[in-house]
């Protein structure tokens, strides 16, 4: 090994990221040249004093303090794409390793209760006279366990059972009152809708007008379609933002700006862009996309995805430009398939 | 009896309920990642606690503002929440929300030129910039004039290199975890680091020089 090779090695060698054979080789350079042993030695140095002396970037305890309740203060306000929160219960007993905790402290709290009001845990439920809508649920609950021995709910249970079902059925009455079919427009698209296409690795593209001149249906994309993969992307048709008014255009610079970190393609439109333009926009992207994509299977994959979205474009927006993307979409796989 | 409950009962709830919260320190990222999934929102604070120093250090040595370093690392978290759904749990937490950290950092400096208002706040926060009471004033000004050498080479490393250095010397991120976090191969990451090195010696040669060879005469 010579000593040039050597020197553009060193930095690795330092840092012990080269392969065995690699790092022996340069090993035994360096056991026999004094120059780069130097070199290496000033590599090091050069480390250790850049770290000693750079400026400090801790501001301490406090400041980690607040930048956690921060934190947690706006997450607390966001909404989650997670499923509905699991019930308390659930949540208490969700794991074994504070079981024990959540029993005691269940345990605790009902007997603090039952001493502070005296419920009447020694009392026969015969009893306890239920109503009428309690016996009904007694008997409902027999019926369905084919228990002989039928037991009469806590009247707790009862009153809670009965206003639930009582504010269940007020609200199924609000319902049916105050149900009407929502014009097409309103169901489909919100004001400033947003194609997240979450995690889509580095997809690079005009993503709003214009996509649609970009377009080569047929191959390539290799290079799109490995970087999903590597991301695994799930795919999510959803609004993000409600931007200040702005040009279409504009507001899709301005999103892609923001979300450039996640590396998502987005198109964006504003209250003022007509219903034509909204579908233009919408649906240039997702063909955009989908268009690129190589293997059928994964056309496929992204019509099973995107396929609401057009369905809500066509409901609202009539069919004329999405209908036909679609159509050409699954052309594209029924006749790659049939290949 | 009922207080006698209530003085043996009340801690005892509020233990539970400090363990509950804090239980999630001590688990590995994917399950807290799994847990805030499922609807368990302050499981996050763990990982906000676990990574914030980091994060805030990684945004600081890039942005080279605390104000700037301070919105960079909320936001990164608040971002990383919100797309907590699209992370991939086969791999490593952090360097997915580094890459997001690292992405607004570079926004922000980016804004920060065109704008071109790249202030000197790094001393605003900086405890190396305080006198230090009973100190020797030339020593001070030694040290003063060292950490600003550094922060000039940093400040003057190529876009691309700074991030790369930044992660490995200050970070100490693996090759692979800094090719991950930047989305880069790793060749590219070895020889950006190499020149980055290169790069860093050559402008603080003067500084280097007299500082090692004062450590050397002490």
């Amino acid at each position: 090994m010579k000593c040039a090779e050597c020197r553009d090695l060193l930095s690795p060698y330092l840092d012990g990221e080269l392969k065995d054979d690699e790092r022996a080789r340069v090993a035994q350079h360096l056991a026999a040249c004094d120059a780069c042993r130097h070199e290496l030695a000033a590599l090091r140095r050069l480390g250790e004093f850049v770290r000693n002396h750079a400026p400090e970037a801790d501001p301490g305890d406090s400041y980690h303090r607040a930048l956690f309740q921060r934190v947690m203060a706006r997450i607390e306000s966001l909404p989650v794409h997670t499923p509905a929160k699991p019930s308390i219960v659930s949540w208490l007993f969700s794991r074994w390793s504070v079981r024990l905790a959540g029993g005691l402290a269940v345990a605790t709290a009902i007997l603090l209760l039952a001493l502070r009001f005296g419920l009447p845990f020694g009392a026969s439920t015969a009893d306890v006279a239920p109503s009428d809508k309690a016996q009904n649920f007694a008997a409902e609950k027999t019926t369905v366990t084919s228990d002989d021995k039928a037991v009469v709910p806590q009247p707790g249970i009862q009153t809670q059972t009965t206003s639930l079902s009582a504010q269940a059925e007020q609200l199924r009455t609000l319902a049916a009152t105050h149900h009407t079919p929502r014009a097409a427009p309103q169901i489909a698209m919100v004001p400033a809708p947003v194609a997240d296409l979450s995690g889509a690795g580095g997809i690079a593209g005009n993503a709003a007008e214009g996509a649609a001149s970009q377009v080569k249906p047929a191959r390539g994309g290799m290079e799109t379609m490995s970087r999903l993969h590597a991301a695994r992307a799930e795919i999510e048709f959803q609004k993000l933002f409600v931007l200040p008014e702005m040009e279409p255009d504009s507001a899709t610079r301005s999103l892609r700006e923001r979300e450039m970190l996640l590396r998502r393609e987005i198109a964006a439109s504003t209250d003022s862009s007509s219903n034509l333009r909204r579908e233009r926009d919408l649906a240039a992207l997702l063909y955009h996309l989908a268009a690129r994509t190589k293997d059928p299977r994964d056309i496929n994959r992204a019509l099973l995805f995107w396929r609401p979205a057009y369905d809500r474009l066509a409901l609202a927006f009539g069919d004329s430009l999405a209908r036909a993307r679609m159509t050409h979409l699954e052309h594209l796989v029924l006749g790659e398939s049939g290949e | 009896m009922a207080v006698l409950s209530v003085h043996v009962g009340l801690p005892i709830v509020l233990t539970a309920l400090v363990w509950l919260r804090r239980r999630w320190d001590d688990r590995p990222d994917q399950d807290i990642v799994g847990a805030v999934l499922d609807g368990r929102v302050e499981a996050y604070g763990a990982l906000v606690r676990r990574y914030g120093r980091r994060i805030y250090g990684v945004a600081r040595r890039v942005v080279r503002s605390h104000d700037d370093a301070d919105d960079v690392a909320q936001e990164a978290f608040v971002r990383a929440y919100q797309s907590l759904h699209t992370f991939d749990r086969s791999r490593p937490f952090y360097t997915w929300l580094c890459r997001i950290a690292l992405n607004l950092a570079i926004n922000c400096q980016e804004k920060r030129r065109r704008h071109a208002t790249d202030s000197l706040d790094e001393r605003r926060h900086d405890p190396r910039y305080e006198p230090v009471a009973g100190a020797d004033p030339s020593e001070q000004v030694e040290r003063e004039e060292l950490t600003s050498a550094i922060q000039m080479a940093l400040a003057e490393l190529p876009d691309g290199m700074r991030e790369v250095f930044v992660l490995r010397v200050f970070d100490d991120l693996s090759y692979d975890q800094i090719a991950d976090v930047l989305d880069v191969p790793r060749g590219t990451v070895m020889s950006r680091l190499a020149r980055a090195r290169e790069h860093v010696r050559k402008k603080l040669a003067p500084s280097f020089g007299s500082a090692h060879g004062s450590d050397r005469r002490a």
